[in-house]
């Protein structure tokens, strides 16, 4: 006995121990027994209640109730459990313990995703002798169970990573309470979305047979994997050592989706001319792509590694051209300006390759070069502005979340400051969002009116913030040679 | 000696805050040194920089000849870290924390299972091992704790406030287990406000006030460096007063007090001082049958090396 007994410890030796852990204490835990009995009882409920009325398509009837059953338990429900099971961490004093074994934050990240992919795939399992009642049932297409089951279970680990991202962020139980609150909320939300969305598909099971509904599905689920791979990322950086470079990764992956985002949305109209290209479409997708960049970026505040800043040449001159591309000395907010321009340029290589023959003439190029002016343009509106406020008040660490959260801020607030004065002074188009701080509706227009009247507006106040960043510079060099020198004193 | 754990020049601010300020110790195997200072002198702050849970502002950490800050991984795999909070997981029996954290340390197979059995039968564990964390007592849990600390066998144990809250007994039995792994070779850094019970297994000291190193070394040798004058107790064979009268001539002594069955007086000098009065007694023919050093106690040791820090 002692030797099975070994045995089967050894085997969970290949296991993430965080899983191991949580599998012996959801043994014994209430919660996952009750969702996992609750949704069989309701599972089984349905499918006699749906047996017993006799429907016209009951197989369409019990699929959607099953459907609704699976997404709000695995969209809804099991998101939350990997939310708490990560401030569990904070509130038991083990988050440090953990940190410092030798399981590293990407293992520690994705053990507990695993935890919350294991529930989907037991609430899957559980559920799948009903799908398969269905199936038996009149009027669903084979397609229909599998897709559920896919996009549940993509759609469940997606918000399990932004789950843990966002309660690896909060130390304090308020914030945790606050994140938890809004998190739930937006799982709601998510939890309407695709109850509708996969309802919808249960009526129109036609739709599984075209092709451009496959393209939209798979953008959709490609975007949940990618906002879900930066959420993950997100959540490894806070458990790793500064010294690691943390947020390289999500930073890297963040810039590179929103570089490769135009040449999809170029490419795949080109190959596929059922998608029809649309700018604005593009500008709004790549503007929500590069926003964790954007954030990110700009309020970053990071020493740089030490074994790197050993490397950078002292000296005056070298460090006054050098500051700028320093923590705290506004690198972030360059660096988004060189991923914005290189967001342009990549836009524009995209068009030229795959714009059909009409879009290849030098007028549409340079709409195009206009259009990704502009966007850079707002790249670098918020996220210097950011940034300055990440300089002013990021010394206290309370309040960095305060200039995380001024990127959004800025942008809903300059759009409705300016509906508001125009309101005021009875500027009709302004006050329906048609002004210069409406980033949507700038580049809508640019794309759709070819003009660049906004242009150099956008281009004066771009050109009056990097201006604003100039007083930092100066100060931020003065300070380290400061500081340089008393660390030459003190080692004297 | 080859220290395992060196801090230099180790400075932390929060915004404004200076809560560590140029710190700098060091300290060797086998042994156990006692961190001080009241609250908010920097010491568990002190400790997660050494645990590379926080990154010094300035200044280096080394285990084992390594930077911490260079390589935090190789540094985790040698040290272990006792925070003053005891994390405990619910639903979790003794024997199933610690073999998580064996798996977590990266330990498999039979090399877990011997690891486990060893840092059970050391902290006197075994016959807790079935029952859940939840129902421990403190002291229970503080030898629970330093159990999943010892687990990857690390070189340098950080103790933060490890007695504070234990009963009287469970106090002596956890000044054991700190002295049996100081005779195992283990470096130990103590933090804790109970400076007697610090002094009963305390090799050295480091003190702190306010974010700044106010002494560390040996006890004694910080005794030495804070004051020449030693207070010495004689007794002798006989009558005491011709001792007195003896003592009383020496130029180096002073405040010679007679007491029932025995002598009290200060020595202005050092140990080789120390060591030729007593030869002198001896050749004098006075009998001393008890020659001892009064030392400081921690706490004087504390108090008048904070109440001196204080005062500048």
């Amino acid at each position: 006995m002692k030797v099975v007994a070994e045995v089967a410890e050894d085997f969970g030796d290949r296991w993430n121990p965080l899983l191991v852990k949580e599998l012996r204490q959801s043994m014994r835990s209430r919660g996952f027994a009750i969702l996992f009995l609750g949704t069989q009882l309701v599972a089984a409920a349905i499918a006699a209640l749906v047996l017993a009325v006799g429907t016209s398509e009951p197989g369409q009837a019990l699929l959607m109730a099953l459907g609704t059953c699976l997404v709000i338990s695995a969209v809804g429900v099991v998101p939350v459990f990997a939310f708490l099971s990560f401030t569990q961490e904070w509130d038991d004093n083990t988050h440090d313990l953990l940190v410092l074994s030798q399981l590293g934050p990407g293992r520690i990240a994705f053990g507990k995703l695993k935890c919350a992919l294991l529930q989907v795939a037991l609430l899957s399992v559980s559920f799948a002798p009903y799908l398969a009642l269905g199936l038996l049932l009149e009027g669903v297409d084979p397609l229909l169970p599998i897709t559920l089951l896919f996009t549940v279970a993509v759609v469940s680990a997606g918000s399990s990573c932004a789950a843990i991202a966002l309660a690896g962020v909060g130390r304090s139980r308020g914030v945790r309470t606050v994140l938890l609150g809004l998190f739930t909320v937006a799982s709601l939300g998510m939890c309407v979305f695709w109850i509708v969305m996969l309802n919808g598909l249960v009526t129109t099971s036609a739709l599984l047979r075209e092709a451009a509904f496959w393209g939209w599905y798979s953008a959709a689920l490609l975007l949940v994997v990618y906002s879900a791979g930066l959420c993950f990322l997100g959540a490894r950086a806070h458990l790793a050592h500064p010294e690691e470079a943390p947020t390289l990764p999500a930073r890297a992956v963040a810039a590179g989706g929103a570089l490769l985002l135009p040449w999809l949305a170029y490419a795949v109209p080109a190959t596929a001319a059922i998608f029809a290209r649309s700018d604005a479409l593009v500008a709004t997708a790549t503007f929500f792509v590069s926003l964790p960049a954007l954030i990110s970026f700009s309020t970053e505040r990071e020493r740089l590694g030490r074994v790197l800043e050993r490397r950078l040449p002292k000296g005056l001159a070298a460090r006054l051209l050098l500051h700028p591309l320093l923590p705290g000395g506004g690198r972030g907010a360059l660096l988004m300006l060189l991923v914005a321009v290189l967001i342009g340029t990549s836009a524009v290589g995209a068009n030229k390759l795959f714009a059909p023959p009409v879009g290849l003439i030098s007028a549409a190029l340079a709409t195009d070069m206009a259009f990704y002016v502009a966007l850079v343009a707002y790249f670098w509106i918020y996220t210097s502005a950011a940034s300055l406020l990440t300089w002013r008040l990021g010394e206290k660490l309370g309040w960095r979340w305060v200039a995380r959260l001024s990127v959004p801020v800025l942008f809903l607030g300059g759009t409705l400051a300016g509906m508001l004065i125009g309101n005021v002074i009875g500027d009709e188009l302004m006050a329906e969002g048609g002004h210069l701080m409406n980033p949507f509706w700038v580049l809508f227009e640019l794309g759709r009116t070819k003009t660049e009247d906004s242009l150099p507006g956008l281009l004066a106040i771009s050109g009056v913030l990097l201006l604003a960043q100039v007083p930092r510079w100066v100060r931020g060099v003065a300070d380290a040679e400061r500081a340089s020198r008393a660390a030459q004193r003190a080692r004297a | 000696m080859t220290a395992v754990l060196e801090v230099t020049g180790v400075t932390k601010r929060y915004g404004s805050l200076a809560a560590v300020q140029d710190l700098s110790f060091r300290l060797e195997p086998g042994t156990v040194t006692g961190f001080i200072g009241p609250n908010g002198a920097g010491k568990t702050t002190t400790l997660r920089m050494c645990a590379t849970l926080e990154l010094p502002d300035e200044g280096e950490v080394r285990i084992a000849g390594r930077s911490a800050l260079d390589d935090p991984r190789a540094a985790r795999r040698v040290l272990g870290f006792m925070p003053d909070t005891f994390g405990a997981y619910t639903n979790t029996t003794v024997a199933e924390y610690l073999d998580f954290f064996a798996r977590a340390y990266g330990l498999a197979g039979a090399e877990r299972r011997e690891a486990l059995q060893s840092v059970v039968d050391f902290t006197g564990l075994a016959p807790l091992v079935e029952k859940h964390t939840s129902v421990l007592s403190k002291g229970m849990k503080q030898r629970l704790c330093l159990a999943k600390t010892l687990l990857h066998d690390p070189k340098v144990l950080l103790l933060d406030e490890p007695t504070a809250g234990l009963d009287p007994r469970a106090r002596v039995e956890f000044r054991d287990l700190v002295l049996g792994l100081a005779q195992l070779g283990k470096a130990l850094l103590v933090s804790s406000h109970i400076l007697t019970e610090l002094a009963e297994f305390c090799d050295s000291v480091a003190i702190v006030e306010r974010g700044k190193l106010v002494a560390a070394g040996r006890i004694d040798d910080v005794q030495g460096g804070l004051e020449r004058r030693q207070r010495v107790r004689l007794r002798v064979l006989g009558d005491p007063r011709a001792a007195s009268l003896y003592l009383a001539e020496q130029r180096n002594v002073t405040a010679v007090s007679q007491e029932p069955d025995h002598l009290r007086f200060e020595l202005d000098g050092d140990e080789r001082a120390l060591a030729e009065l007593l030869a002198a007694l001896v050749s004098a023919g006075l009998q001393p049958v008890e020659f001892s050093r009064e030392g400081m106690g921690l706490q004087d040791l504390f108090l008048r090396l904070t109440g001196r820090e204080a005062a500048q």
